[in-house]
């Protein structure tokens, strides 16, 4: 079965700025990470979530040892949002932005410089329907 | 000699004594690798390539034939050169744990356990594959 999931496509990774050797993210798994983090929000759904590396700054940033960062490359992420109808957009945001930015620091790892946030859409929950998530 | 047989994809290290020489194949420290990559708290299972997933199979259906156990390299690629190693871990980690973090904690474990093992230094280069997300709503 294991074969079954090995899939031949090539992947992309993102680096993980470490003390020894090199270490990489699978891009795809990093963005279900963070996509995963902001969908718990209960005023939006997210509809897509991308992330892209820049060039390196060269700036090394104050870290440990000051191995670990020097020169790191940050990355700026894309998602795409819906947003419940009657929420105060900005808020919503905000909120998700600063989701992301705790999301890619704490359980990535990754140094992220910019989040973009596109509203692509309004929803509103069915009648009755639960929302047990996160504001 | 303590081996007089060179493996095909092993290295001698050098500096055992004067007289004898210890060879340790790839394979067996990619083994060992895997061994102490996979115990590393926020590791949930190591990943292999096609390659390796086809070999997996493989073996196991077709158990070695003198019965011995082998720690499946799964995810793991080791090369013994120029009297270091070099190796590569791909695996899965669990949602709520930093990807740096346990990246970090594997290099330092398996380097530092490759290095009791074999003698050699080991540079440990980390590929998070996947992230095992909770049940998605």
């Amino acid at each position: 079965m294991g074969a079954v999931f090995a899939e031949p496509r090539p992947a992309e990774y993102l680096p993980l700025p470490t003390r020894h050797g090199r270490a990489r993210i699978d891009r795809i798994a990093a963005a279900g990470v963070l996509r995963y983090a902001a969908d718990q929000m209960s005023q939006l759904h997210v509809r897509s979530c991308q992330i892209e590396i820049s060039a390196p700054s060269g700036a090394p940033t104050p870290d440990a040892d000051g191995s670990r960062a020097a020169g790191a490359p940050s990355a700026r992420v894309h998602i795409s949002v819906t947003v419940r109808f009657g929420a105060d957009l900005l808020s919503a945001t905000t909120r998700v932005r600063q989701i992301i930015l705790a999301a890619a620091e704490d359980l990535l790892g990754l140094p992220v410089a910019a989040v973009d946030v596109d509203v692509v859409d309004v929803f509103e929950d069915l009648p009755g329907a639960p929302t047990d998530r996160a504001p | 000699m303590l081996s007089s047989s060179t493996p095909p994809d092993g290295v001698s290290t050098d500096g055992v004594s004067p007289d004898a020489a210890l060879r340790i194949s790839d394979t067996a420290v990619a083994r060992a690798a895997a061994y102490y990559a996979g115990r590393v708290p926020g590791v949930l299972r190591l990943w292999p390539d096609l390659a390796q997933t086809m070999a997996s199979v493989s073996t196991r259906r077709f158990p070695a034939p003198d019965g011995e156990y082998r720690i499946p390299t799964d995810g793991v690629t080791a090369i013994v050169t120029d009297g270091r190693v070099l190796i590569s871990v791909a695996l899965v980690t669990r949602w709520g744990r930093n990807c740096r973090d346990i990246a970090e904690d594997v290099q330092d474990q398996v380097a530092e356990q490759i290095h009791s093992f074999t003698g050699l230094p080991a540079t440990v280069s980390i590929t998070i594959a996947e992230v095992d997300l909770p049940a998605t709503r």
